[in-house]
């Protein structure tokens, strides 16, 4: 009788012994995807003040062509002429001298008959996206990069066009970058093949990746 | 006791029942030993810590000299393994700075590129992946979080019936994590950001259990990142390599944020729903933002105080199919 209690831890340590083997992490394997995508740049370029185009060889603003081919009081889109590549998806602001100066080409024209310069189309933006600009104005709208702390760095600023196209300021969608694939994280999709776990309660995941729960979306 | 004295003493009888029954409870003792003692023996050398290492004082209790002397054996841990030399530095907080994030909940579109900005800036593990921020996609009209689904994986988003939330450390005033940490080896430093030593951490997890935003992260193996992939600028309690078993967080990229940069998050988001700086600044657009718009915090009712906060826009950007969310026509202004 008293043999059974040594008896018993003996042939635990020895068992134990035997079945040690180092803990097996069950590693999902890293989802690639072009770690270019990450980076984000201005998606266009500003145009300088006034516009300049480059045609034939030529330096040219856009009143060096419309100083030729008159076009004043036309503004009709269906009449597009040389710019039928605009795609113009602006909502009920659809005219082309609801934003460009009928009279010089190379300003842009506010509600009040104010002629202003591209380098200044907040003001013409604002002056229907009031609050959008009045956030704008404080920094609240918009993309600010660089340094919060102005007095190590630049704060940069980007102005309403550098970021939207205003002929169709609406953002087109994006493919999203890949979600989590993490030890505890990881979700949706069919079970990874490269995932081994030898236990069947292993305390690392939090539910079997083969289980049909464990897919579950909330959709 | 005095007779006991007097006799001399005498070996008690060794019967062969009483050897047996001692020999085998030695037998399973010394079993019992050597079968506890054995991962030992799978245990890669590496990770056998120098002595230096295993006296290194607790971050808040080192001088200049230990805390060069630790920035040194980090960097040279560094080139041992990677073979590049790494730009490692303690930052300390700056006087007058209290750093508050803000995100506008109806510019975000839910493009996860700020999560993988942050696991290159960070030098988090790619495998298996660590990951400190995650956008929950939420159906439209409601904020409970346990409605959102981090795992969406749609070929473009935004989805028209979803808004998007990301969530990361909140660096709040009232931490729950650091309440509960056993060992002081996480802590709020003065500019508001909750760190981690990691050289202290024990690994309890007490932390992630703690968090309700589910902020905090465990290195369950040996981190994994490529060489090319290494960010070579580090700080000691920021983005520097974690060892096996420690706990991790975001910490407002420190290294950049400290020096005047914005964090890693958001230099990359392309719709600007994120914003950083000095709430202690009146003319910091977070100020701004916490002054004139609508703002909230994630699970207020807990108390942690965060210094991460959410905001609307007035207008939703597709009005038709948000009634419900941030809408507020113009005309009512």
């Amino acid at each position: 009788m008293k043999f059974i209690i040594p008896s018993v831890f003996l042939a635990l340590a020895i068992w134990f012994l035997a079945i040690s083997s180092p803990a097996e992490i069950p590693i999902p394997t890293r989802v690639e995807f072009d770690r270019s995508e990450i980076e984000v740049v201005a998606q266009r370029t500003q145009f300088p003040d006034p516009p300049m185009i480059r045609q034939g060889g030529v330096e040219m603003s856009c009143a060096d062509c419309h100083a030729i081919f008159d076009s004043s009081g036309e503004g009709n889109t269906n009449q597009r002429g040389q710019h039928q590549h605009i795609e113009l998806d602006h909502g009920m602001n659809a005219q082309c001298y609801n934003c460009h100066s009928d009279q010089n080409r190379n300003k842009l024209i506010l509600k009040g008959g104010e002629e202003v310069g591209y380098g200044q189309v907040h003001q013409l933006c604002g002056s229907c996206h009031g609050p959008t600009y009045r956030d704008w104005e404080k920094g609240i709208h918009g993309r600010t990069n660089g340094y919060w702390d102005s007095s190590k760095g630049e704060r940069k600023r980007l102005t309403c066009t550098q970021c939207h196209d205003p002929h169709s300021p609406a953002f087109g969608k994006l493919t999203p970058l890949p979600g989590p694939n993490t030890l505890r994280m990881r979700g949706g999709g069919p079970p990874d093949p490269n995932y081994k776990h030898s236990s069947k309660h292993n305390p690392l995941i939090l539910k079997s990746l083969s289980s049909p729960e464990a897919g579950a979306s909330h959709e | 006791m005095s007779e006991s004295n007097n006799n001399p003493i005498e070996a008690p009888e060794l019967d062969r029942r009483s050897f047996l029954r001692g020999g085998l409870s030695v037998a399973a003792g010394m079993g019992a030993f050597v079968a506890a003692l054995k991962p030992l023996a799978d245990m890669d050398p590496n990770d056998i810590p120098s002595l230096d290492g295993f006296l290194q004082k607790h971050y808040k209790e080192m001088d200049e000299e230990d805390m060069e002397a630790a920035l040194k054996r980090i960097a040279d841990k560094v080139q041992a393994r990677w073979d590049v030399v790494p730009n490692v530095r303690d930052v300390r907080p700056e006087e007058g700075v209290e750093f508050v994030y803000a995100l506008n909940l109806s510019r975000c579109v839910g493009c996860r590129k700020c999560v993988h900005a942050c696991v290159d800036e960070n030098n988090q593990s790619r495998s298996p992946e660590i990951q400190y921020i995650r956008v929950l996609e939420m159906p439209r009209g409601t904020l409970d979080p346990e409605k959102g689904n981090h795992d969406y994986d749609r070929p473009k988003v935004p989805s028209d019936d979803h808004f998007y939330m990301p969530v990361q450390c909140h660096q709040c005033e009232n931490p729950p994590c650091v309440k509960v940490c056993p060992v002081e080896a996480t802590w709020t430093e003065p500019d508001g950001i909750t760190v981690v030593d990691y050289d202290w951490c024990i690994g309890c997890r007490y932390c992630e259990a703690a968090c309700p935003y589910w902020a905090r992260r465990f290195n369950f193996t040996e981190p994994e990142i490529p060489k090319e992939e290494l960010n070579t600028d580090m700080a000691y309690l920021s983005n520097r390599p974690r060892p096996k078993g420690v706990m991790e967080k975001c910490t407002f990229c420190l290294h950049r944020t400290r020096e005047g940069k914005n964090p890693a998050c958001l230099e990359v988001c392309p719709v600007g729903a994120r914003k950083f700086g000095n709430v202690l600044d009146p003319q910091s657009e977070v100020a701004q933002i916490l002054r004139t718009k609508r703002v909230f915090v994630l699970k207020e009712e807990q108390g942690t105080l965060p210094r991460f906060f959410y905001y609307f826009d007035e207008r939703y950007p597709d009005k038709a199919a948000a009634p419900a969310l941030g809408a507020e026509s113009e005309e009512s202004r």
